[in-house]
């Protein structure tokens, strides 16, 4: 049971591995704050889905599943988007479109669409938490360290008398722009791929 | 029943509960998205009059027509009969989408400020008409200094500044004199 759940979180990372799904992780990973959020969405779209999508395979001819599930994750993208506008509205105001873009994303559809299909209802299940568990992940590290070198500080959630913001010291008053706009993105994303293939490759030679 | 339309039958069965699903969710929401929007425009009028006692909202119905619609207005002042100013909150056209705006005027016409409540611009083409900086060039005018519409209206500098925005541009510009006619014409009085 623990292979499947590290295949997605190590393995084929879908972020940093298999580079899919990387419109909102790139779109949303300036702010820690709306990388845990996004990385949340995909992470129950996507377990919801892959539970859904067997029950629904023999109904539906297999030229027009892609549409039926474009729907269902339409729907479940749009009441996610919904319950964000009015539970978070300020976060929602900076994701934007990146949540009701999840009806397209690649990682859902490839992984309802190819692999929840061709393996069993409980590997699909393990295979959908484990993905989401490594989209999730690697996107709040890709805006961990976005946010600290772009803006020098760590947008949380607001609780009490804390405000959600975590300044550091130094990098807030002199932060590295480029890396909270688009080319940070690639750049971050690009060294943290490096890093993590060097990793693989190391675990793998020993 | 042909296999055709038994599967026509399922996916139209799908989508509806695809669209239900999204209609319950909506109707669990929307007191709280409706109380935010409620929220945001006493920011917007707590903004723009600050320290100035507001009318009631007067609603319009939104057959005004056009590029904009007039959505009401609030009268601003201690007269009923003669306000000091309005609030007239229009609704235009960008180029991604809806421009929500909230706009100050003298009876006269003339343009005090400017609050945006909506947009859905992109940045680089148009975004930038969230920022106070861009509506600068807009207040004063409506009244003896007329509106700029075109960018050729504009002085070299500002028209360098909105280029590559120029729907968004304009469509702020007519909203805006929409705005500044409704009250210079005494529309709201009738």
């Amino acid at each position: 049971m623990m292979k499947p759940f590290s295949w997605g979180v190590f393995d084929e990372n879908p972020v940093l591995v298999s580079l899919v799904g990387l419109c909102p992780a790139l779109a949303a990973s300036s702010r820690v704050i709306d990388a845990l959020v996004m990385g949340l969405a995909l992470f129950v779209i996507l377990v919801i889905c892959t539970v859904i999508s067997p029950l629904l395979d023999r109904h539906i001819p297999e030229r027009l599943r892609i549409f039926a599930y474009t729907a269902i994750t339409g729907a479940f993208a749009s009441c996610i988007d919904l319950f964000l506008q009015a539970l978070m509205p300020e976060v929602s105001e900076s994701l934007g479109l990146f949540v009701p873009l999840l009806t397209v994303n690649a990682l859902i559809l490839d992984r309802i669409l190819n692999f929840a299909r061709t393996s069993s209802p409980d590997m699909a299940f393990w295979d959908a938490l484990s993905m989401g568990t490594g989209f999730f992940l690697a996107l709040a590290g890709l805006a961990l360290i976005r946010e600290i070198l772009g803006s020098g500080t760590i947008t949380l959630f607001p609780m009490g008398s804390f405000s959600g913001v975590i300044r550091i010291p130094g990098l807030f008053e002199n932060p590295l722009r480029v890396f909270g706009l688009s080319a940070g993105a690639f750049f971050v994303l690009g060294y943290a791929k490096a890093a993590f293939d060097l990793y693989q490759g190391k675990g793998r030679r020993r | 029943m042909n296999k055709g339309a038994a599967t026509g039958l399922k996916l139209s069965g799908l989508c509806v509960v695809c669209i239900l699903l999204v209609v319950l969710a909506h109707m669990a929401v929307r007191s709280t998205l409706e109380r935010h929007v409620l929220r945001s425009e006493i920011d917007i009028l707590n903004e723009l009059v600050p320290e100035k006692p507001v009318g009631t909202f007067r609603a319009l119905d939104r057959a005004s027509g056009g590029k904009s619609a007039i959505r009401g207005y609030y009268p601003i002042g201690v007269s009923r009969e003669s306000p000091e100013s309005y609030i007239v909150l229009l609704e235009g056209k960008g180029m991604a989408g809806p421009l929500k705006l909230a706009v100050h005027c003298t009876p006269e016409g003339e343009i005090l400020g400017v609050r945006i409540e909506k947009t859905e611009e992109y940045p680089g083409r148009g975004k930038e008409v969230e920022f106070l900086e861009y509506m600068r060039k807009f207040i004063g005018t409506g009244d003896a200094r007329p509106i700029p519409l075109r960018k050729s209206d504009l002085p070299r500098e500002e028209a360098d500044a909105v280029s590559g925005a120029t729907i968004t541009f304009r469509g702020v510009a007519q909203t805006l004199e929409k705005a500044s006619a409704f009250v210079k014409n005494g529309r709201h009085e009738r």
